[in-house]
């Protein structure tokens, strides 16, 4: 393997190899800083023109497109809250935060260097670790699936830090709204309210790209321009180093969130969209300071940031070694790979070990290819956004959220939903219910259905088909971490409480004692 | 003695209200075909309509449940007004106008909107005049 793996290091450093990459990646940040314009449908445009390209050029140009798309999505979701992808709603949370306290470019460095650190721990995870985690996402049935989502959505605990009744009530209704259209299981129409139009569903892009954009667009027009700061005109201008230390000095979150985001990619279907939340609640919950959250926290964006480039390895493992895909992309991927005639399998990583290992290889170029090239393009946008006054910023940002909703189906109707959800999204803010639960139910709305629905299939011989939903050892992993999530905040909470107490009563504590 | 309900409270009471109409109209339109076709779709309308209930006693009860980011500043209703009727007017004239046309019209009338209608006040402040410089010119 190591031969391998050093062929395919020699052949990534050939110049037109590298120059490859570098146009790739490139190509990717900007697709992917587009709201609207997701990893999947890049790759989808790109497809055609590898046709005419040997099999490893086409694997390594659109490896390194993947990887840059979806770092790509942070720069809009930390700028103008306007995730350019699905994996980057947990970016905007924190990096929107922090453009407004005029710390965008060390939000931008932030997600560059957690793309960076996450993409390789990801590509690492992939060479060394593919068989046996490729093995072991296929014992991952139904009922698991659904307890993920179940688990996912425990994120709106640490979300709704005004009150858990209006998370909640933003959840349950993003949920809601994912069970608008053609039921993922049984192809039932339902909540339609008669229009042909909604038989789609609510789509999850021009639905998010409302929710977020529009209510800031709405607030900056309703109180005329600069009384409603989209971002602050004083930005904090610091020195790249010391931004890149300070980064690096929280290694724990920068791993932890790149295995959460490598372990989330592995299993198929879930991808970036999941990873991000769920590595974004795990740095909220380990943290010293979690009522920094959500007012611009650095280490939110980092998490974020890490777990979904992650998922670009992780995803590629059930990828290359299945021929499952980890996250919607990689099925594109095996569409080329097919094309060129090779079929995933162990027999891959054999027969066409070089082809496969220059491909890893790549990924892993493109993940430190990111941060040059993010590092300049990324800062020069954050520059020119900060630098744009509020009378051009609003009408810009709309141009970019009606676009984004309108590529995804080429719909008008989209463009309409998008509109509709912002409003009623600005007006749910008003009530303290904001947009975020909304989105994380609708993310993970029809993955829980799609579980919960084909998990009482497949139980149908049993007497009670719903007791497999409890009776799995992963099912009962994934439900204690369940319980540990939600049981979390009111634990920590009470601990605080408890050491407030003696804090504040150290003499009766030790007279006590 | 019960206090005064305040805006928080009356907004609370409405947001009940519209949580659990919404519940209500989903229930209305359940017309299921397959064995599963609710079987996720009911408990999250009856968990919606729950929450909104709860939520509507917490305002009837003027308990704090939480406030909206833009109640404590006063809500400014004619520039809401004038924001949702810019972005409505925009997406429907897309149908007619295409987005090229349609987009230019529709910045234009944006950016007049967002101009100031007052001259700038006096600099109270270190950032008063850094407002100025990037604010348009009074109209």
């Amino acid at each position: 393997m190591l031969d391998l793996l050093g062929g395919g290091l020699l052949a990534n450093l050939a110049p037109s190899m590298l120059l490859l990459v570098l146009v790739g990646t490139a190509a990717g940040m900007a697709i992917g800083a587009m709201p609207g314009l997701s990893a999947t449908m890049g790759l989808a445009l790109l497809v055609p023109f590898t046709f005419v390209m040997e099999p490893t050029q086409a694997l390594v140009l659109l490896g390194a497109f993947y990887m840059g798309a979806i770092y790509g999505g942070s720069f809009t979701a930390i700028l103008v809250n306007a995730p350019g992808t699905p994996s980057s709603v947990a970016t905007a949370l924190e990096g929107y935060q922090m453009t407004k306290k005029g710390k965008s470019e060390l939000a931008v460095v932030g997600a560059t260097m957690g793309s960076l650190v996450g993409g390789l721990i990801g590509v690492v995870a992939l060479v060394f670790l593919a068989p046996p985690l490729a093995e072991f996402s296929l014992r991952f049935g139904p009922q698991e699936y659904f307890w993920i989502a179940i688990f996912g959505l425990t994120i709106i605990i640490s979300m709704a830090s005004g009150s858990l009744v209006k998370g909640l009530i933003g959840g349950v209704l993003g949920l809601l709204l994912a069970t608008v259209g053609i039921a993922p299981v049984g192809g039932e129409v339902r909540f339609t309210f008669g229009e042909s139009m909604l038989q789609g569903g609510v789509p999850l892009v021009p639905a998010m790209v409302g929710l977020f954009t529009i209510p800031e667009v709405i607030r900056l027009v309703a109180r005329k321009g600069r009384e409603a700061q989209m971002i602050s005109e004083r930005e904090d201008r610091e020195r790249l180093w010391p931004m890149i230390r300070l980064i690096f000095s929280r290694p724990v979150n920068l791993v932890r969130s790149s295995v959460i985001g490598t372990v989330t990619g592995i299993l198929p279907g879930a991808g970036g969209s999941i990873a991000n939340l769920v590595a974004y609640n795990e740095a909220k919950r380990s943290s010293k300071h979690p009522e920094t959250y959500g007012k611009g926290e650095l280490d939110g964006v980092v998490a974020a940031e890490s777990a979904n480039n992650a998922t670009v390895g992780g995803g590629m493992i059930p990828t290359l070694t299945l021929g499952v895909p980890g996250t919607p992309p990689d099925a594109i991927i095996i569409g080329v790979l097919l094309l060129h005639g090779l079929r995933p399998g162990a027999e891959l990583f054999t027969a066409s070990g070089d082809l496969v290992y220059t491909f890893i290889i790549a990924l892993a170029v493109s993940a430190v290819m990111m941060v040059p090239v993010g590092l300049i393009g990324g800062r020069a946008l954050q520059r020119g956004v900060v630098a744009m006054p509020a009378r051009y910023l609003a009408p810009g940002i709309t141009v970019l959220t009606i676009v984004g909703a309108y590529a995804v189906r080429t719909s008008v109707v989209d463009v309409v939903i998008m509109l509709v959800l912002g409003v009623l999204a600005y007006f749910l803010s008003l009530a303290g219910i904001s947009a975020a639960p909304i989105v994380l139910g609708l993310i993970l709305g029809s993955i829980a259905e799609t579980g919960l629905v084909q998990g009482l299939l497949t139980a149908q011989g049993e007497p009670q088909p719903w007791l497999t939903f409890f009776t799995r050892p992963l099912s009962l992993v994934l439900i204690a971490l369940t319980v540990v999530s939600l049981a979390w905040p009111f634990v920590r909470a009470w601990r605080e409480r408890q050491s407030h107490r003696t804090d504040t009563h150290p003499a009766e504590t030790l007279g006590k004692d | 003695m019960a206090r005064p309900a305040t805006l928080d409270d009356k907004i609370n009471i409405a947001a009940a209200v519209l949580t659990v109409a919404v519940a209500a109209v989903f229930w209305s339109q359940r017309s299921y075909t397959t064995e599963y076709g609710g079987t996720f779709a009911d408990p999250v309308i009856i968990v919606l309509g729950a929450l909104g209930l709860v939520l509507l006693v917490f305002g009837l009860l003027r308990r704090p449940v939480g406030r909206g980011t833009e109640v404590e500043e006063g809500l400014p209703v004619r520039g809401l007004v004038l924001a949702v009727a810019l972005l409505t007017a925009w997406v429907a004239a897309l149908p007619y106008l295409g987005y090229l046309v349609g987009g230019s019209s529709s910045s234009s009338s944006w950016r007049c909107s967002c101009a100031r209608s007052g001259r700038p006040r006096a600099a109270s402040s270190s950032t008063s005049s850094s407002r100025s410089s990037s604010s348009p010119p009074s109209t």
